[in-house]
């Protein structure tokens, strides 16, 4: 792997020494969308503030925008050009000229709000925080229109109406639920290079591992209660939307993030669990049929190195949801069946569930899931009635 | 949802002057993401936001605690208000309140502003033509659609004025934006053309005629022995730049379809058959529906166009969410799914066909629409549907594929292996369900018309082909779901289990 600059901006070599924050956007096959999410990085404080384009090779022009960008921009910024080595490699190449106090990361096809990036880095010298991270929305690429993430209810539990917290993972064990994107956070950069947090190279789903290593060795994590990244979806051809064999690396960064995970608390272990399982099960929903009963297995086999006792835990304590809670009970006592036919929308198998009521802790999820197959039934039957009274009283 | 920096600072700062039950639905706003992602300009040393419609003051408050060295340009006409928020923002280096939009443009001295918000009173043509003079990073706000055309503040706010944009509807759930940039083309018709040398001339003049400006017509003369080619050629000398014509040899429907496909440029790519016509309003329509929609594919209506000039209109829209169902995005496209193949009446986002790898099968020689339509309606996300019957699908002339009513007919098994192979990956119980359907729907109708000598072989073939390898459907399902189609389809699904036994179905064992 080569790298090198491929420009920099005209300030690029001024003084460094007050640089607060190194933002690293890496770039691959992005040109429709890199140029909104460069603009979305120009600050006020220009000083405190560089950005680091790692072109990730690629040929749809984005490196021609990139350095046309970066020629023009009021910020201190540089475009690296290296041969295609993956997302997590180029988060690496960026790290390494990147002379921030802190860093974060911005995808080429996101949008973040610089101002709230540059107070987290401030929020963490401050208040001497080795990890801050903010709030993150849905943007739908096709209308521009935003919606919830689906962790904005953990933020609202956590927070409590709060602006800031300062916390760590044992006093907040629910920061393990919280999307472990690499993106709406900053990270002190000595940190990171003190824990030797790295991205897995040539991975999927790369950032939960990281995200786990990190914020159980952060001395204090902070939480700032703003939305500070735009998270695009429904663009043709993004990474997460692929229904291919690479789902399995979701199996293997689960793995690796229980690695990581290990000497930390029950309660983190059992945020950890349902974070495991809310990704384990959407990726069981995009593989390919013929590769879903295997992925299955093998994210069972994963989640199930977590004890018992943890997955119980996580599903009586922290499941926000009853559908969290049956995945959980499922995955838990290894049901299956019922976990492939939910996934691929099949209609249940009755056997499965029988065979689950006789586990000690498969009858809470039968329980669910008689609730849930019982709820259509149980609606048509208010209808029909209420259209009797109706025609009664007619 | 949203919690916009500088919004919880601005509200803890609120000058009491300010009308607080406005205040109160501004931060409201903010908070649900009403105008869209950004609420303050993103840019540069000196970051300009520019609000038309003063309201409460509490977005340019925001804006200045989120960035105080921000240029934050506020025009409201009435003068008390101005003088309320003039008052309340004047601490604030940054801030100018004044009357009128030009003044504001005037203030910012010929940078470009950096993001704007204008509410709906203000939303016209003279005031997209002013920001159009400076430039916007970012635009967003309401309009009234008595004052502007959806459409035309589609089209001017992506071409012209601003690099990402986002507009509500005032009292309405419409919503549209985007940050695409300008296009070229925006729809692309391809016309494949065999042998239609009586009827091309009435297509080519009712495309050429469409009300859409940025419209290419594609036309693939597929090895047509007639003057079809001529005719077409004379076409795209009337009227070029709209309509170009590509010659291929004779490969059949689909073949021609896909040359199309892979010339288009247009954002989304529509097909007219070569002896059908559309109404001018067709392309237009379908597109502002697609495109104010954020769908992969809108559809319309359609005309049967009876030789003796009986119109026969279909109208079924699939429940859309619009006001009184009719049009709108469909809530579940999976009803769709079973509609029999009129691809000709939808346009479809090119970069999801060639993202989705959705095609026509070049190796059958016909109903090469079905699988096409099966695959494009169970990927797309979003889809926008229209009632009006826009095109007119001709009947009843001599060659029509659906006419044949022989050997012909058995098309249909090579076509629902391809169609399976390809959906049996990624297709979920639900999209499997309604594949069976389509299948059964087909083998009907074929053996309604069929002519008696290959009625059995049909038969025999379909109640082989309907129960082999499905993935998600174990037999007896397949049997409930035909036994409540009717009793010619769930016949035909008995004898099928009867023929060849529940051990033939390959249902993946996990």
């Amino acid at each position: 792997m080569f790298d090198k600059f491929s420009a920099t901006s005209s300030n690029w070599d001024l003084n460094s020494d007050s640089l607060s924050l190194s933002i690293v956007v890496p770039v691959f096959n992005t040109r429709a969308y890199l140029r909104q999410a460069l603009d979305s990085l120009v600050s006020a404080p220009l000083s405190q503030v560089e950005v680091i384009i790692v072109h990730d090779g690629g040929a749809d022009g984005s490196l021609a925008l990139a350095v046309d960008w970066v020629r023009h921009t009021p910020m201190r910024a540089c475009v690296i050009d290296q041969a295609n080595a993956g997302l997590s490699a180029a988060r690496m190449a960026g790290l390494a000229r990147a002379r921030g106090r802190f860093v974060g990361f911005l995808d080429s096809d996101d949008l973040a709000d610089v101002a709230v990036l540059a107070a987290m880095a401030e929020a963490g010298e401050g208040m001497a925080c080795d990890v801050v991270l903010c709030r993150s929305v849905v943007l739908e690429s096709n209308t521009f229109a935003v919606s919830r993430f689906y962790d904005a209810h953990i933020w609202d539990l956590i927070m409590g109406g709060r602006r800031f917290r300062r916390v760590t993972l044992d006093q907040e064990p629910r920061l393990l639920r919280l999307e472990p994107n690499a993106n709406p956070r900053v990270i002190r950069r000595s940190f990171l290079h003190q824990v030797g947090l790295a991205f897995p190279e040539g991975l999927l789903f790369e950032d939960m591992a990281p995200h786990v290593h990190g914020l159980a060795r952060a001395g204090h994590v902070g939480l700032l209660n703003e939305t500070g990244y735009w998270y695009r979806v429904g663009r043709p051809g993004k990474i997460t939307d692929e229904r291919s064999a690479r789902r399995f690396d979701a199996i293997h960064s689960v793995g690796l993030a229980i690695d990581a995970a290990a000497g930390l608390s029950r309660e983190a272990c059992a945020n950890l669990a349902l974070q495991a399982v809310r990704l384990l099960y959407w990726c069981a929903q995009n593989v390919t049929n013929a590769d879903r009963a295997r992925f299955l297995r093998e994210a069972i086999g994963v989640v199930r190195r977590l004890e018992p006792e943890t997955l119980r835990l996580a599903r009586v304590a922290y499941s926000t949801d009853e559908r969290e809670r049956l995945l959980l009970g499922a995955f838990a006592t290894g049901a299956h069946r019922v976990l492939y036919d939910m996934a691929g929308r099949r209609r249940p198998a009755p056997w499965p569930w029988l065979r689950l009521a006789m586990h000690p802790e498969g009858r809470t999820v039968v329980k669910l899931g008689l609730r849930a197959l019982a709820r259509p039934a149980l609606g048509a039957a208010r209808r029909i009635g209420g259209k009797l009274r109706g025609a009664a009283h007619a | 949802m949203i919690e916009p920096r500088g919004l919880r600072a601005a509200l803890g700062a609120l000058p009491a002057a300010l009308p607080a039950g406005l205040a109160a639905e501004d931060a409201a706003r903010l908070r649900a993401g009403f105008y869209g992602p950004l609420h303050a300009a993103a840019g540069g040393e000196s970051p300009s936001a520019l609000y038309v419609g003063g309201r409460s003051g509490l977005e340019a408050l925001a804006a200045l605690h989120r960035s105080p060295t921000a240029t934050v340009l506020v025009v409201e006409p009435d003068a008390w208000l101005r003088g309320t928020l003039a008052d309340a923002l004047g601490q604030h280096a940054g801030a100018r309140v004044v009357a009128t939009v030009a003044e504001a443009l005037a203030a910012a001295g010929g940078r470009g502003i950096g993001f704007a918000r204008i509410d709906a009173p203000f939303c016209d043509v003279d005031l997209l033509a002013l920001l159009e003079r400076q430039g916007v990073g970012h635009l967003c706000g309401l309009f009234r659609p008595d004052r502007i055309d959806p459409l035309a503040l589609y089209r001017r706010s992506r071409d012209q004025v601003a690099r990402s944009f986002f507009w509500r509807e005032a009292d309405s759930p419409l919503a549209f934006g985007g940050d695409a940039g300008p296009v070229e083309v925006e729809v692309s018709v391809v016309v494949p053309a065999y042998r239609v040398s009586a009827e091309i001339d009435r297509c080519l003049a009712s495309l050429a005629a469409q009300e859409i400006e940025r419209l290419e017509v594609i036309v693939v003369d597929d090895g047509s022995p007639d003057d079809t080619g001529a005719r077409a050629a004379e076409w795209a000398a009337r009227h070029p730049g709209r309509i170009r014509v590509l010659a291929k040899p004779n490969g059949g429907c689909a073949s021609a379809r896909m040359v199309g496909l892979a010339a288009a440029r247009g954002e989304y790519v529509g097909f007219v058959d070569g002896d059908d016509w559309a109404d001018a309003r067709m392309f237009e329509g379908l597109y502002q529906a697609a495109t104010l929609g954020g769908a992969e594919i809108a559809q319309c209506g359609f005309v049967e166009a009876h030789a003796d000039g009986v119109d026969i209109p279909c109208r079924d829209a699939a429940g859309g969410d619009g006001p009184g169902g009719l049009t709108g995005l469909v809530r579940d496209v999976r009803e769709m799914l079973v509609l029999r193949p009129t691809i000709w009446r939808r346009i479809y986002r090119r970069d999801f066909l060639l993202g989705s790898d959705i095609r026509f099968p070049e190796h059958i020689r016909r109903f090469d629409d079905l699988p096409f339509q099966f695959e494009a309606l169970a990927r797309a996300k979003r889809t926008a549907v229209l009632p009006d019957p826009w095109y007119f699908y001709r009947q009843g002339r001599v060659g029509q594929d659906v006419l044949a009513r022989d050997d012909r007919l058995f098309v249909h098994f090579e076509i629902f292996d391809w169609l399976r192979a390809r959906v049996s990956t990624w297709a979920d119980a639900a999209i499997e369900r309604q594949l069976l359907r389509v299948e059964l729907n087909t083998h009907l109708w074929a053996l309604g018309r069929i002519e008696p000598q290959f009625s059995a072989e049909y038969r025999r073939r379909a109640q082989r082909q309907l129960l082999a390898n499905r993935v998600h459907l174990p037999p007896a399902e397949c049997l409930a779901i035909a036994a409540r189609m009717g009793r010619r389809a769930g016949g035909l699904m008995l004898g099928a289990a009867a023929r060849h036994g529940w051990a033939r179905h390959g249902e993946a064992a996990p």
